[in-house]
């Protein structure tokens, strides 16, 4: 008896075996939490920023304020870093061997504005209560700055910069993390981007933005209905397959194709455009609402769009063209997005991968 | 040429008596003949017995086969979806778009005696990042018998102007007639629903609102996350189901351009689109299904935002949980019934998009065809037709079915678990087996009771109201 009883427990024990790690898990509960939902989270470009700026007067208190002055460079404690107090004179004091190394660990906290030397990487946070003026070829990690930020050429920032007023980048220009300024950024040709945010977001030295008329409905001719319009139910048109819209067209209303579609030279578009494959407007379109596409996006010169410009894959945006307005900013965002000088946006660009200011091709 | 052990097999069924006494080996225990048919596979079901004729037994058979395509069907979806999320290229389109003029919008909130939860739903919505002159919050006390009405005055009274109550006292009861009413009055571009118990984070609205615009997306849904989660051990193992639901499900759908589904909660849809189709239907008992498909058939899309994450509660006892899969059923079966052919007919939805689909309205019927398949294989097993299926190709059918197709769903909510970062929970996945196994007897119970009972005794499809469970657990969750 004794003997059947221990076979059938083993034979139980064989049978448990392999429920003993959910069962231990169930009656012990190592990872019984609801997944993390991040309530307060609202996505804001300047989030790194301003908890920066917490944790500063948290341990400068009033260095936001500029009521922190220093006579001559003073170097302390911030969290676990050392930081370097920088005096009116701007100019940060490196040792000798931070100079032979071409590379700082400090946080530099600019009372004043701040005068940055070419050639150094900068590991920490760089702050100014004034401007900052970079010279060519640093490396940042943070920048943040009550004025203006200005960066020499072939500059890279790993993580993200900020400033109160506006933001101005050289040429070859690396800017891997998030950039936002509160009136205007600036980008010279050749530099690269992720995520950015002004006001108006210019790039190049000199923006033709704003020099073409926008298309008015009166010269211009309303498309016809096409051939595979499968539903035009709520003021929206849906297309099977590619559409062609001849130049100087009007339409009001949204348009959706099943695939590529392209819009004629000195259209308009009182609607948003959709297209299941390539996007393509011709120079001087205007669209009022948004454009999104599955495949590439291309917006030829001097268009006007006033709402998001979405693309799973690249959006290519020629000189002259104006995205959003200084009262409606708006989104642009793709994996790729390549802008050539002379582009005006107003609002945010998001880059997945890579975004690219472009020169003006011929 | 007839080999000694066909003769055999034949003899015994030729020379077969009526002598109800003798004994007859199970079909198991009989030797096999050795098939001439392709792979061992025999088109032709041959009984031992007088009582069911060959015929039947065939019919049987071709009908067990069925299941079996059926079956391994979903086993292939269910594997295309997990590997789509572990390796493929995943669509996250509307996600970063975080500046633009944001569209009108009203938020239908849904409560039937829910003064547990409904003041937290609210301020929550109250203190979203979204222009407040855009926002309009209606929450919809549709005859509640407990504080809700008097929570959702005092809260309304506090913050003039921006939350608009309405208070159901007659008309048709439900989700779906709650929100048909709520539509008139709602002026926003874009109706935003939840559920009293969700607690949207501060840039949901904005997620969810994206989307829309792109003019071919009519309707949008986010992900819900479990917030009962640690409650017991069914909760855990729904947290688990839910995860594989939307992390794995959704998601791949969206990355495929396939058919993601409204859910009804966490999600949107455009005033105008809601219009052009006829608005919401209050005779559908699964208004999120029904949604999605008369969308689809329109050509309207929906999009799912995995990010766009907010908390529910999910049922903490099996009753319940039995009544809302119950109800889950009836609704989606309702909507197969009424959608499964305009979307076979449409000319707006992609061939892709049709296979989809269909085999989304067919996921609550699965349960009871696959019963129906676990009957059908006993039958033939005892009446001696498994010869249908022998040798080297029977072998690997077992082994195949056993390591792929019957652990598809578990794979499934383990990549979904393994997604989502979660470590220990991962270990309870075997006993999800118990979970499932009390789906497919509710759900069978469901279609058969709508199929038969309900058609026959002429009863109504009626709203069931899951449960809350927050004050319960706020001391269980502070521990």
């Amino acid at each position: 008896m004794t003997w059947l009883l221990i076979f059938f427990a083993c034979i139980l024990a064989l049978f448990l075996l392999p429920l003993a790690p959910a069962l231990i898990e169930w009656y012990w509960r190592s990872d019984a939490k609801p997944l993390t939902v991040v309530r307060a989270h609202d996505g804001n470009i300047r989030f790194f920023a301003w908890r920066f700026r917490d944790f500063m007067e948290e341990h400068l208190p009033g260095i936001n304020q500029g009521s922190v002055s220093a006579s001559t460079p003073t170097q302390g404690k911030l969290g676990k870093d050392t930081y370097q107090l920088v005096d009116s004179s701007g100019m940060p004091t490196l040792s000798a061997s931070e100079q032979t190394a071409q590379s700082t660990s400090q946080v530099l906290l600019g009372t004043g504005p701040l005068n940055l030397q070419g050639d150094m990487l900068y590991e920490k946070e760089v702050y100014a209560a004034g401007n900052i003026k970079s010279g060519d070829r640093n490396s940042f990690r943070a920048l943040l700055s009550n004025g203006d930020i200005t960066l020499g050429d072939a500059c890279d920032v790993a993580r993200w910069a900020h400033s109160d007023a506006s933001i101005s980048v050289g040429r070859k220009n690396r800017l891997y993390g998030r950039v936002s300024a509160e009136i205007r950024i600036c980008l010279q040709r050749d530099t690269r981007f992720g995520r950015m945010y002004a006001p108006a977001i210019h790039f190049g030295e000199s923006s033709r933005a704003n020099s073409a008329p926008t298309p008015q409905a009166g010269a211009l001719t309303e498309i016809t209905k096409p051939d595979r319009l499968v539903d035009q139910g709520a003021e929206r048109w849906l297309i099977a397959g590619s559409l062609e819209i001849p130049p100087a067209s009007l339409h009001r209303g949204e348009l959706v194709s099943t695939e590529n579609l392209s819009v004629g030279a000195t259209s308009r578009i009182e609607g948003s455009l959709k297209s299941n494959g390539m996007l393509q407007l011709g120079h001087e379109v205007c669209v009022t609402g948004a454009v999104v596409a599955t495949g590439n996006v291309h917006v030829g010169r001097d268009c006007r769009i006033s709402g998001p410009v979405v693309s799973e894959n690249r959006i290519v945006i020629a000189s002259g063209s104006v995205i959003g307005d200084p009262n409606h900013p708006t989104t642009i965002t793709a994996q790729e997005i390549h802008i050539e000088e002379g582009a005006l946006v107003h609002g945010s660009i998001w880059a997945r991968e890579l975004g690219y200011v472009a020169p003006v091709r011929s | 040429m007839v080999t000694t052990a066909e003769s055999s097999t034949a003899l015994i069924a030729s020379s077969h008596t009526p002598d109800p006494l003798e004994f007859r080996p199970f079909s198991a225990l009989i030797k096999k003949p050795q098939s001439s048919e392709l792979l061992g596979l025999r088109y032709t079901a041959e009984s031992r017995y007088s009582s069911i004729s060959d015929h039947a037994l065939t019919i049987m058979l071709y009908l067990l086969w069925g299941v079996i395509v059926l079956v391994l069907v979903y086993t292939a979806r269910h594997y295309f979806f997990t590997l789509n999320r572990l390796f493929g290229k995943q669509r996250h389109p509307y996600l970063d778009i975080d500046t633009a003029t944001w569209p009108s919008v009203t938020v239908l909130v849904a409560a039937h005696n829910e003064e547990a939860v409904i003041a937290e739903a609210l301020q929550a919505l109250l203190d979203v990042d979204y222009p407040a002159d855009r926002l309009q919050i209606m929450p919809i006390n549709d005859r509640s018998t407990d504080r809700t009405r008097e929570i959702i005055d005092a809260i309304a009274a506090l913050h003039p102007g921006r939350l608009i109550p309405l208070h159901r006292s007659a008309g048709k009861p439900g989700k779906p007639a709650a929100l048909k009413d709520a539509s008139e009055l709602a002026t926003g571009e874009i109706l935003i629903v939840f559920d009293a118990d969700y607690v949207p984070g501060r840039g949901l609205i904005k997620q969810l609102v994206a989307p829309f615009f792109d003019p071919e997306i009519g309707a949008v849904m986010g992900r819900v996350v479990p917030l009962n989660t640690g409650s017991n051990l069914l909760t855990r193992l729904l947290d688990m189901e839910r995860s594989g639901g939307y992390q794995v499900d959704q998601q791949a759908r969206m990355n495929m351009h396939l058919v993601p589904q409204y859910g009804g909660t966490v999600g949107g849809v455009r005033r105008i689109a809601l219009d052009a189709i006829g608005g919401w239907r209050d005779d559908a008992l699964a208004e999120d299904t029904d949604l999605t498909y008369r969308l689809l058939l329109s050509g309207w899309k929906t999009a799912y935002q995995n990010r766009s994450e907010c908390y529910e509660e999910v049922p903490e006892t099996w009753p319940a949980r039995i009544r809302q899969i119950m109800r889950w059923s009836k609704g989606h079966n309702q909507a197969a019934f009424r959608y499964a052919g305009p979307l076979l007919r449409s000319d707006k939805v992609s061939l892709r998009e049709k296979f989809d689909g269909m085999l989304l309205l067919g996921v609550f019927a699965m349960s009871p065809i696959l019963l129906f398949g676990w009957v059908l294989a006993v039958i033939l097993f005892y009446f001696n037709a498994t010869n249908w299926l022998t040798g080297i190709f029977a072998l690997f059918a077992l082994i195949s079915y056993s390591a792929l197709g019957n652990f598809a769903a578990f794979f499934e909510i383990a990549t979904a678990v393994y997604l989502d970062g979660s470590k220990g929970r991962i270990r309870l996945i075997p006993l999800n087996y118990f979970g499932f196994l009390v789906s497919l007897l509710s759900i069978a119970r469901a279609s058969f009771n709508q199929l038969l009972l309900d058609y026959i005794l002429r009863r109504k499809l009626v709203w069931d109201k899951t449960p809350r469970y927050r004050q319960a657990t706020k001391s269980t969750r502070a521990e």
